[in-house]
């Protein structure tokens, strides 16, 4: 089957499991996750087959070649973790049949845009994922709905700076085809060029969340359906970044990011953005206090890497930052499945009301102290490799700032991390999950599958850097040295399976000592010293004194300086919305006024024009 | 005669002469009747444009030649948006018919309604300057009793006063250009306009712009439109929105190129700028309602805004920009379609205030296809909207319309915000059923997928229909 047919049957399988569905959501998710498999084989299958789509003379055009496969088997697979999860996952979720019906036509969506070989096609796809998405995030409830309205808002102003680019890319070669594009390049003149390279980069850090465009992330990620929040922050925010990458196909490589280019420093600005976008999501991440509004800050700081790896220059961070998508991909897999895990068992996410569930639900502990471990880039898990090259690669070229923005990224990021973790699985158990039970198997099959996978690619890189040295060189940039589990860069070489090696013998030693020799005491969780006041609340309302109440309480006065980015887009927006309402109040009301203002503007109108 | 374009404007008319004659019999009947009128006009217009050309003709009526005496202009174009128009006729007096029959007067609405089609048909064919101003005033007539449909007086009254200054100066423009040039015909005036002093074509130049925005929802005369759609019952909300708010648009383009033929470029650009500025206001001012009737009035006003605003920009010096005009005229066509859906949508639901929206879950085909109706709207793909966006976009890029661009995207952001606010509310709102409308019958459902099933075809075949609306006024005119 080619590739434009599996685009159509995609979109007649959703249709069909929405009616199916109303039978029974099993069967619904059931179809979504074999879709899913059979859509990975056929992406196989058609490596390098072009195919079209042609009604009308409208043609949308498939081609999967070396640069989009990668991103396609990553978007098959986190898709279909999440609907193996989804499969339990949604049995309490309001409106079910829509839930799975948009499911599955936002994935044939995002196939058809990673898959296409012509801007066009890549346009429409972009648009159908936005009001899909829209409307997948909207399901949950009434927070959820306004977060998808400013989500909704910020993706059409990158939308519209988008598909200005492509025409004026139109406009300039005479066509949009991705071979026509990469072979005609020299046609583009240098102030077309810029306007084109801002214009799509605009529109990839909206889609991205790279800082200064981040602020819907917090609320949108935050108030998702469980189920759907790793597709959005895993995935979704890739489609943005891999316009990023198209760059590279229009712009010879050097051309874009050398410094003696005649025109803009992009490559400067970019990474400088990059890098402020590590910190700021870093940060505002510790001051979070639901969990999943934390995991949506700390995309703002993933994004940040990509975009700062990509831009930095050498051929190593641009291996580091493609790598950090499938890193950043499994990360945010496995610390929001683990989440809604909990989430569908105990029916809340708050930090602050759970507490000592490890021995309940293991294999969800297990997978989120994975996760975090990759994504603080602590070896010998995924994220270390991934991280290493972009260190390696800012140490080399000397670039200081930058350097301590990544470092610090990974510091941090333990920091808000290891919150929900301690709060959420270790510490006492509140009574009343005394009774939970871990959550079914098909539920814990993805989230063992990301751990295994985290694990296994941690100490087998190789795997991943064949098909990465593949794309780098289809796209004309050197690769770099690889073998299957040593990673080879300038300064050093180093072995992944004696690190693993070391760690795990660690990790036993540990293991051992602590079954031995540790004891414990129990403490009251909200044992308090008052100094002899009497405090009410200890009482009626114990989660005030938690240990984990204001768990960084220092850290965030610190911070309560800073002008915040989303106060001042929220103050835009009010001014705005009460500048609209004079226009309101002058045009349409029913005083006089209102017709004398519009019969003076037409009439200054006329003059204006007539005697200019 | 059957092969005459008059036939189109006839035949309504016709019918809506019969209805105080059939009165007497029965009433009963009447309501069937508009039905009647409006299913034969569209069988009429599909037999003549099945032999008509892509070159405008005109067409002399009785034998009169041109220009004594009135003369209608015709192609295929021209054809498919009188089809546009009578199909949503049709499906509003099918609704009317199975719902609202029985509110007012059952007499003097069917009446109204009929001659209001036979109103926007005429000014959509009509050739002859004088004769546009009987169709607009007949329109206006008609208008008046539908916006008063349900005890919509205070409404009525602003329209009257706001139409009734227009039609005014419609007839001190007419009469001065008939003095000078000394003919009445759209095609023959120009050569007489040439050679008259400039502040002469100024003065009518204004006078024309501002008379012909009142019906056609344009600043300065559309103060009237949120009154008159809040007002009005749910056939007359349709009438307005899709049918006269349309054919007056298609009016006014029909003057401004057939009248100036492209000279005096300083009309052009003050047409822009009123767009403009009626793109721009409609937008913000409809982001901030609450009350969906005024809300779908305002972006309705936004909508023409957009479409003069494109249509007198592509004008330049005597030359019609191709690909900006096009584009302006398919978005014009898909907004009958759109437009029509979304309020026969929100009248078959009972959706008039976005609190009061509770609970749609039992109608939620129905939201769906009034979804179907505001996301190609609002231009999503798979949907028409998108296609007449993306066309106008890029003829716009390619032109390098610079400013143009940045207000229409920028509106644009804003009408993509609260429509899908709407959305949501339609879909999601939670909350106890109040008080529910009587359940949507199975004719109106029937209605609304037609109406679906027509804009996902354009959606999907949109060259056939770009290619088939394309270039009206071309082909010896200018």
């Amino acid at each position: 089957m080619t590739f434009n047919n599996l685009i159509l049957l995609g979109s007649v399988t959703s249709f069909l499991t929405y009616f199916l569905s109303k039978l029974s959501y099993k069967i619904g998710t059931v179809i979504k996750t074999l879709f899913i498999i059979i859509s990975m084989y056929i992406i196989y299958g058609n490596f390098n087959t072009p195919s079209s789509i042609s009604i009308n003379e409208i043609n949308l055009n498939f081609n999967v070649n070396a640069f989009n496969i990668y991103f396609l088997v990553l978007a098959s697979f986190v898709f279909l973790m999440t609907s193996l999860f989804s499969i339990n996952g949604i049995k309490k979720y309001k409106y079910k049949n829509s839930y799975i019906f948009l499911n599955l036509l936002l994935f044939t969506g995002i196939i058809g845009l990673f898959g296409s070989s012509d801007l066009i096609t890549l346009f429409i796809f972009w648009e159908l994922i936005t009001w899909v998405s829209f409307f997948l995030i909207s399901l949950k409830s009434s927070l959820s709905r306004k977060a998808a309205l400013v989500y909704i808002f910020m993706s059409m102003i990158g939308t519209y700076f988008l598909i200005s680019g492509i025409f004026i890319i139109q406009n300039s070669i005479g066509g949009v085809s991705f071979n026509l594009i990469q072979k005609n390049i020299g046609l583009i003149n240098t102030a077309s060029a810029n306007k084109v390279i801002i214009f799509f980069v605009i529109a990839a850090f909206v889609k991205g969340g790279v800082y200064p465009l981040h602020t819907w992330l917090r609320n949108a990620h935050g108030e998702a359906p469980d189920n759907f929040s790793p597709v959005l922050s895993g995935l979704l925010t890739k489609m943005g970044l891999y316009l990023i990458y198209f760059l590279v196909i229009f712009f010879p490589f050097t051309k874009l990011i050398s410094l003696n280019i005649a025109s803009f420093p992009f490559g400067i600005i970019f990474s400088y953005i990059g890098g402020i976008s590590i910190i700021v999501g870093t940060i505002s991440a510790i001051l979070q206090n639901d969990a999943k509004k934390l995991i949506a800050f700390s995309t703002v700081s993933h994004a940040g890497y990509i975009v700062l790896a990509f831009s930095y220059g050498t051929n190593l961070a641009f291996f580091g930052s493609l790598m950090h998508i499938l890193v950043h991909a499994f990360t945010s897999l496995g610390m929001f499945l683990s989440i809604a895990a909990v989430k569908y068992r105990t029916n809340t996410s708050k930090m602050d009301d759970l507490g000592g569930l490890i021995t309940n639900m293991p294999v969800t502990f297990t997978t989120y102290l994975v996760s975090i471990i990759s994504l603080a880039g602590i070896p010998p898990l995924v994220g270390f490799v991934s991280k290493w090259m972009i260190y390696q690669a800012l140490i080399v070229n000397g670039s200081y700032f930058l350097a301590f923005a990544a470092f610090f990224g990974s510091i941090g990021s333990f920091m808000y991390v290891f919150r929900p973790l301690a709060t959420v699985f270790l510490g006492q158990r509140p009574k009343k999950y005394e009774k939970i039970k871990e959550v079914p198997f098909l539920m814990q099959l993805p989230m063992l599958i990301i751990t295994l996978l985290t694990v296994l690619l941690g100490v087998l890189p190789g795997i991943i850097i064949k098909p990465l040295n593949k794309l780098m060189t289809h796209l004309g940039i050197d690769p770099i040295e690889s073998s299957l589990y040593k990673l080879v860069t300038k300064l050093t070489t180093l072995d992944m399976v004696l690190i693993f090696t070391v760690f795990g013998l660690g990790f036993l030693i540990a293991l051992i000592v602590f079954l031995i020799f540790a004891k414990t005491t129990k403490v009251k969780q909200h044992e308090q010293y008052t100094a002899g006041e009497i405090v009410p609340e200890l009482k009626t309302m114990p989660s005030m004194y938690h240990y984990s109440k204001n768990y960084y309480k220092p850290f965030s006065r610190i911070f309560s300086i800073f002008p915040s980015l989303e106060s001042i887009y929220n103050r835009i927006a009010y001014f705005t919305k009460k500048i609209f309402d004079i226009f309101d109040n002058f045009f349409y009301k029913e005083t006089v006024n209102g017709y004398v203002w519009i019969i003076s503007l037409v009439f200054l109108t006329l003059i204006i024009i007539r005697w200019l | 005669m059957i092969n005459q374009p008059v036939i189109i404007i006839l035949i309504p008319l016709f019918f809506a002469f019969l209805i105080p004659l059939i009165s007497v019999f029965s009433k009963k009947i009447i309501k069937i009747i508009p039905v009647i009128a409006a299913f034969i006009n569209l069988a009429a217009i599909i037999k003549i444009l099945s032999s008509s050309s892509r070159i405008l003709k005109y067409f002399s009526i009785s034998g009169y030649k041109i220009p004594f005496g009135i003369n209608l202009i015709f192609n295929y174009q021209i054809g498919m948006f009188l089809f546009a128009i009578n199909l949503v006729a049709l499906i509003a007096f099918l609704y009317f018919y199975k719902n609202e029959f029985n509110i007012g007067n059952k007499i003097a609405y069917p009446i109204a309604f009929t001659l209001g089609l036979t109103a926007a048909n005429g000014m959509i064919l009509t050739g002859d300057l004088f004769n546009l101003f009987v169709f607009m005033e007949l329109a206006a007539i008609s208008g008046y009793i539908i916006s008063s449909h349900r005890k919509g007086y205070y409404s009525t009254i602003t329209y009257i006063v706001i139409t009734s200054i227009g039609s005014l100066l419609f007839l001190l423009g007419t009469a001065s250009v008939y003095n000078v040039s000394g003919s009445l015909s759209l095609n023959t005036i120009s050569t007489g306009l040439q050679g008259v002093s400039g502040q002469f074509i100024i003065i009518i130049s204004v006078l024309f712009i501002i008379s012909l925005s009142g019906e056609a929802e344009l600043i300065p005369l559309n103060s009237w439109v949120p009154k008159v759609y809040n007002k009005t019952g749910d056939t007359g909300r349709i009438f307005f929105g899709s049918i006269f708010s349309s054919a007056a648009l298609f009016a006014v383009i029909k003057v401004l190129i057939l009248l100036f033929q492209g000279s005096y470029s300083y009309i052009y650009e003050v047409i822009t700028v009123i767009g403009l500025i009626t793109l721009f206001i409609g937008e913000v001012v409809a982001f901030r309602q609450e009350n969906i009737k005024k809300m779908i009035a305002y972006s309705s006003v936004a909508q023409a805004g957009l479409i003069i605003g494109a249509v007198s920009m592509a004008i330049k010096n005597g030359i019609i920009n191709k690909m900006v005009f096009n584009a302006a005229i398919f978005q014009l066509f898909n907004n009958i379609f759109a437009k029509g859906l979304i309020l026969l949508g929100v009248g078959a639901l009972g959706a008039y205030h976005l609190n009061n929206l509770k609970n749609n879950n039992k109608k939620l085909l129905a939201s769906i296809l009034t979804g179907i109706g505001v996301l190609s709207l609002i231009g999503m793909p798979p949907f028409a909207g998108f296609w007449s966006k993306f066309y106008l976009i890029k003829a716009l890029v390619l032109n390098k319309f610079t400013f143009f661009i940045i207000i229409f995207l920028f509106s644009a952001l804003f009408e993509v915000y609260y429509y899908m606010k709407f959305l949501q509310k339609l879909f999601f709102s939670e909350g106890n059923k109040t008080k529910t409308k009587k359940d949507i019958s199975f004719l109106t459902y029937g209605m609304m997928v037609y109406l679906s099933a027509i804009i996902l075809l354009i959606g999907i075949f949109p060259n056939s229909i770009y290619k088939a609306i394309s270039d009206i006024f071309m082909g010896g005119i200018l």
